[in-house]
């Protein structure tokens, strides 16, 4: 924890760690196993919740059994919240923690987003909708969609960006503007590529009707485009049994991310995705856990039966 | 439009205040002994809060409500719970121990040292907790035992680790309040977009934290590990 104490202080963030525990369970005597130490001084910035309410209001309470053996844990879970106390990024895993050092990449693209949305408020006609989308969601934050889809179209590369930013930190509203985002995938610029999948996959299921243009974005050559759009595809879930040909080749994309997104992608499809069978249980073989553990958990999902065969239990 | 949908459970609250105080005026004519009833009444409640739990299937929220109704319910809540620690089904017992922690004391003491034979896991590691609310474990034989061989190997033999070598003086009055008081709709009310939910909660030396404290002047990487039973 010491080690990336500057690359926190560099981004101007603050590191909560937060245990669902009495403060006497990390208290260990000497004769006890060295695997069960926690480091002799207790950071400061670990917080004990010893009744769960907050690891509840946070929806992460009791969900998961500590290597299985019968006690219950919070969900493995990292939250942003932004300057203005907005929440702004999640990511949870079922039974494994997060990499801590994973959140910095995403602490700076938060903050360029956060740069891009302001840079909007310059153009007198987006000043309102950038403004309402820096703000928390509102019964106000609607009116913001369509002035920012149009800006989708705007002739300035930066403007489109600021605009596919604004539609990520709005998107559990901007179901309106998924014909644009849709078509925004093939923008000549990959920052709008990549937020606007981004956003896609934020909408989950209402981005339904981007599915060809998600399809198509498959093949795109940026890493992080690719990565959003197998995101995006796993919100449609089942509805997105079109693009089971596109994931399962995709299953060999050089980028470990890419990978696990899409066996992720075919897990949530589901018995729709039979024809990947075969390429998972190709990638098994990768040497990558997370990517393992994704597609033993899409074998699962798709086909029971194969996944025993292959040896998943 | 949030503001209009409050309308109804206010009126609902006001509805059912109204109503138990009528309540409580008749129960005062009535020459029955009180303490007796509200043991009666405890133990139906807590009984009721049991039963939902059984039919909840495992889901975390139905788990919360469960902890939380007994926090409210409060000490009449515990002979039903004892008893469920003794005989109730898996799930059912390990809720029982963990409701326990709030509640322990010398009456429960016995039936929590019983617990810590039981065949599930959670209910030997919940137990070791409620009886360290009462102070340090002694280094007994079966202490012993559990510490350096329990077949629960990451959960139960650190719980006794601790437990033995606990220092704090928790108190139990205080955490039942603050478990009570807990509303659960903020449950689950976290959503991207929106204002994150605010809390206070201390670290190791009681120095406190609160989410707004950071407001206008740091993001906040807010982290749930595992490992946290």
């Amino acid at each position: 924890m010491r080690g990336l104490e500057n690359e926190y202080k560099r981004r101007n963030a603050q590191p909560l760690l937060v245990l669902a525990q009495q403060p006497f369970q990390l208290k260990r005597p000497k004769e006890c196993d060295k695997k069960w130490a926690w480091p002799d001084k207790i950071p400061t910035e670990v917080l004990f919740d010893p009744l769960s309410t907050v690891s509840a209001s946070y929806g992460v309470a009791f969900q998961t059994q500590f290597r299985d053996e019968n006690a219950w844990s919070s969900r493995p879970t990292i939250f942003v919240i932004d300057r203005d106390g907005v929440l702004r990024y999640v990511d949870s895993h079922i039974d494994q923690d997060i990499r801590e050092e994973g959140i910095f990449p995403v602490l700076d693209d938060l903050e360029e987003q956060l740069k891009l949305i302001t840079a909007l408020q310059k153009q007198e006609p987006l000043r309102e909708a950038a403004r309402t989308a820096l703000a928390p969601i509102g019964a106000d934050t609607k009116a913001a969609i369509p002035p920012l889809a149009k800006a989708l179209k705007d002739e300035a590369a930066q403007v489109r960006a600021g605009a596919a930013a604004a539609l990520y930190w709005i998107a559990p509203t901007a179901g309106a503007a998924v014909p644009a985002l849709g078509e925004a995938l093939g923008d000549s610029d990959r920052r709008v590529r990549r937020l606007s999948g981004l956003a896609l996959a934020r909408i989950g299921p209402g981005a339904r009707s981007a599915l060809s243009a998600l399809i198509e974005a498959m093949k795109d050559q940026d890493a992080g485009v690719r990565a959003a759009t197998a995101d995006a595809l796993k919100g449609i879930g089942p509805p997105a049994q079109a693009a089971v040909p596109a994931l399962s080749k995709a299953l060999k994309d050089p980028d470990m991310r890419v990978r696990a997104a899409v066996a992720n992608g075919l897990a949530a499809i589901g018995p729709g995705a039979k024809a990947a069978t075969r390429a998972l249980i190709e990638a098994l073989k990768t040497q990558n856990e997370r990517v393992v553990l994704a597609v033993a958990e899409a074998l699962r999902k798709i086909d029971p039966e194969a996944a025993k065969k292959a040896g998943v239990e | 439009m949030a503001r209009a949908s409050y309308i109804p459970s206010l009126l609902f609250i006001f509805l059912v205040l109204a109503g138990s105080g009528q309540a409580q005026d008749e129960a005062k004519k009535r020459p029955t002994e009180p303490s007796k009833t509200a043991d009666a009444d405890g133990s139906a409640a807590a009984r009721a809060a049991l039963a939902k739990f059984e039919a909840g299937n495992g889901d975390w929220k139905v788990r919360m409500g469960a902890w939380v109704g007994l926090a409210r319910i409060g000490p009449t809540a515990v002979p039903v719970l004892t008893e469920a620690l003794k005989g109730g089904p898996p799930a059912t017992r390990e809720l029982a121990a963990q409701a326990l922690v709030l509640f322990a004391d010398a009456k429960t003491r016995p039936a929590l040292e019983r617990a810590l034979a039981d065949p599930k896991p959670g209910v030997r590691l919940y137990a070791i907790q409620a009886l360290s609310m009462l102070g340090p474990l002694p280094r007994t034989k079966e202490n012993e035992r559990i510490l350096r061989s329990d077949p629960n190997f990451w959960c139960v033999r650190p719980m006794m680790a601790a437990a033995v070598e606990r220092a704090d003086r928790p108190n139990q009055a205080e955490l039942r309040k603050g478990l009570a008081d807990y509303d659960l709709r903020k449950m689950d009310s976290a959503r991207v977009g929106e204002l994150a939910p605010d809390f206070t909660l201390a670290d190791v030396t009681g120095k406190t934290y609160r989410l707004s404290q950071f407001r206008g002047k740091k993001t906040v990487v807010l982290r749930f590990i595992l490992y946290d039973y």
